[in-house]
C-alpha cells in the first residue's frame, strides 16, 4: 500500500477519536462515514488502533460457556460459507490458525505461539474446547535462563510428533551446540534434539507421552551434534514449563 | 472445503476465543452479552462477505481483537452496526510478523505505550485507558471529571496529539 498522505491535526485527532470509540451518535457516524470514503484516514484510523493496540495486552482472558462453539457451529453451513478459497478466514487461518498439511504445521505453531505469547501478561490458559472431539491441545513453554543466553520459546505439538523452538534472546557459544531435553515430572531427561529456531523438531513416538502439561523443557550446552552420552553433559542454561496453550 | 473451513474457524476459536472474550467482558460487564457478541464476531470472520470491519493495515492479531472490541462497543452503546463496507482483498490484512522478533516487539510496545501514558498530564493517561477498556466516551468522561464537554474534548484532543508525539520519539 503507498504511503498515505499526512494528516492535518484535525483528521488526526478524529481518527484518534474513532479507534478509542470517544465519539457518538453523528458525530461516529460522519467519522465512519469518512472511513469508507478516504482510504488515508481509513490508514490513519488504523494506525492508531495499532499504537493502542499494546492495551489489549492487560485484558484478562476469559472463558466462554461451551454454548458458544456449539451456536457458532451450528451456523457452519456451506450456505452461510462464502465459498472461494480466498478472504479473511484464509488469510487468517495462515497466519493464525492449523493448517493440515505438515509442512505449515512449523507456520501455523509458530502463529500459535506469537498469539499466546504476543499478550504476555497472564500465564497461557487453557481455552474452552469446543465440542465434539477436538484434537490433543498445543503446549507451549517459555524456556528461559538466569543468564542472558538461550531463552526460548517452545511450541509442542504431541498429536502431530512435533515441537517447534523460537529463540527470542540466544548468545551462540562458537563450538558448541544447543541441545533440548523433555522432563518429565519426577523422570530423567529425554533428549530431543537439537535447538534450531523456526525447524520443527520431529518428537519421537517414544518421547511424545512426555510430552504433557507440567513436564520441563531444557536446554544444555554440549558438544557439536549434542550430547554423546544420552544424557545432558554440559550445563543447562535455560529451563520452562510446559503449559497447555 | 467447507468442513476444512470449518476447522480453520474452531481452531481460530480455540486459539482467540478466551482473549477476545476478555476484550468483551471488560467492555459489556456481562457474560451473556459478551457471550452474544463473541459469537457475532466469530460469525462475522466466517461470513466474510456483507457487513465487514474495513482493513486497515494492522496484524491479524490487533485486527481480531480490534474487531471484537468495536462490536462490543456498539452493543454498549445500542447500535446496530457501524461496520458496513464489504472486505475487498484479504491480502491487505498485514503480515504481522509471528516470529520471536514480533513477541519481543510487542513487550517493547506495551512498556513503551505506558511510559507514554503516564507522562500525559494528569489523569489523563487514566482517561484514555477508560475510553478504552470500558468504552468510556467524552461525555461519560466529562461527567465522571466533573468537567464541562467542551473542556473535556480540549484536554483529550491536546493528549492525544501528544502520546502520538511520544510514541514516534
Amino acid at each position: 500500500m503507498s504511503a498515505p498522505l499526512p494528516m492535518d491535526e484535525e483528521s488526526e485527532i478524529q481518527a484518534a477519536e474513532l479507534a478509542l470509540g470517544l465519539v457518538e451518535g453523528e458525530d461516529h457516524a460522519m467519522a465512519w462515514r469518512r472511513v469508507m470514503a478516504d482510504p488515508d484516514f481509513a490508514a490513519a484510523v488504523g494506525a492508531w488502533e495499532a499504537r493502542l493496540a499494546p492495551l489489549f495486552g492487560e485484558i484478562v482472558e476469559a472463558a466462554p460457556g461451551e454454548a458458544v462453539w456449539r451456536q457458532i457451529q451450528a451456523e457452519l453451513t456451506p450456505a452461510t460459507a462464502a465459498g472461494a478459497d480466498r478472504g479473511v478466514v484464509v488469510t487468517l487461518r495462515r497466519r493464525v490458525l492449523a493448517w493440515r498439511g505438515a509442512a505449515s504445521l512449523a507456520a501455523s505453531l509458530a502463529a500459535a505461539l506469537s498469539l499466546a505469547l504476543l499478550w504476555p501478561h497472564q500465564a497461557p490458559v487453557s481455552v474452552v474446547r469446543p465440542t465434539p472431539g477436538p484434537p490433543a491441545p498445543l503446549l507451549a513453554a517459555n524456556i528461559a535462563g538466569a543468564g542472558p543466553t538461550a531463552v526460548f520459546v517452545a511450541v509442542a505439538d504431541p498429536a502431530h510428533g512435533r515441537i517447534v523452538l523460537t529463540p527470542v534472546k540466544v548468545a551462540p557459544t562458537p563450538g558448541k551446540a544447543l541441545e533440548l531435553w523433555l522432563i518429565p515430572t519426577g523422570g530423567k531427561p529425554i533428549a530431543i534434539g537439537l535447538a534450531a529456531s523456526g525447524r520443527p523438531i520431529e518428537l519421537r513416538a517414544s518421547a511424545a507421552p512426555a510430552a504433557q502439561a507440567g513436564a520441563v523443557m531444557a536446554i544444555s550446552v554440549e558438544p557439536p551434534g549434542g550430547s554423546p552420552t544420552g544424557a545432558p553433559t554440559g550445563p543447562v542454561v535455560a529451563t520452562g514449563k510446559l503449559q497447555a496453550m | 472445503m467447507a468442513d476444512g473451513d470449518a476447522s480453520a474457524l474452531e481452531t481460530l476459536y480455540r486459539l482467540t476465543s478466551a482473549k477476545l472474550f476478555g476484550v468483551c467482558l471488560r467492555i459489556l460487564k456481562d457474560r451473556s452479552e459478551a457471550e452474544d457478541v463473541l459469537q457475532e464476531v466469530y460469525l462475522l470472520i466466517w461470513r466474510r462477505a456483507g457487513a465487514f470491519d474495513p482493513l486497515r493495515g494492522v496484524s491479524p492479531v490487533t485486527w481480531l481483537a480490534t474487531l471484537a472490541r468495536n462490536k462490543a462497543i456498539d452493543r454498549l452503546r445500542g447500535r446496530k452496526t457501524h461496520l458496513t463496507r464489504p472486505v475487498e482483498d484479504a491480502a491487505h490484512i498485514a503480515d504481522g510478523g509471528e516470529g520471536a522478533e514480533a513477541i519481543l516487539a510487542a513487550r517493547q510496545d506495551e512498556g513503551r505505550l505506558n511510559d507514554c501514558l503516564d507522562q500525559l498530564p494528569e489523569r489523563h493517561g487514566s482517561w484514555v485507558r477508560a475510553a478504552f477498556f470500558d468504552g468510556a466516551t467524552y461525555a461519560a468522561l466529562a461527567q465522571a471529571a466533573g468537567a464541562p464537554l467542551g473542556t473535556m474534548k480540549s484536554w483529550m484532543r491536546r493528549s492525544l496529539l501528544q502520546l502520538r508525539t511520544c510514541l514516534e520519539a
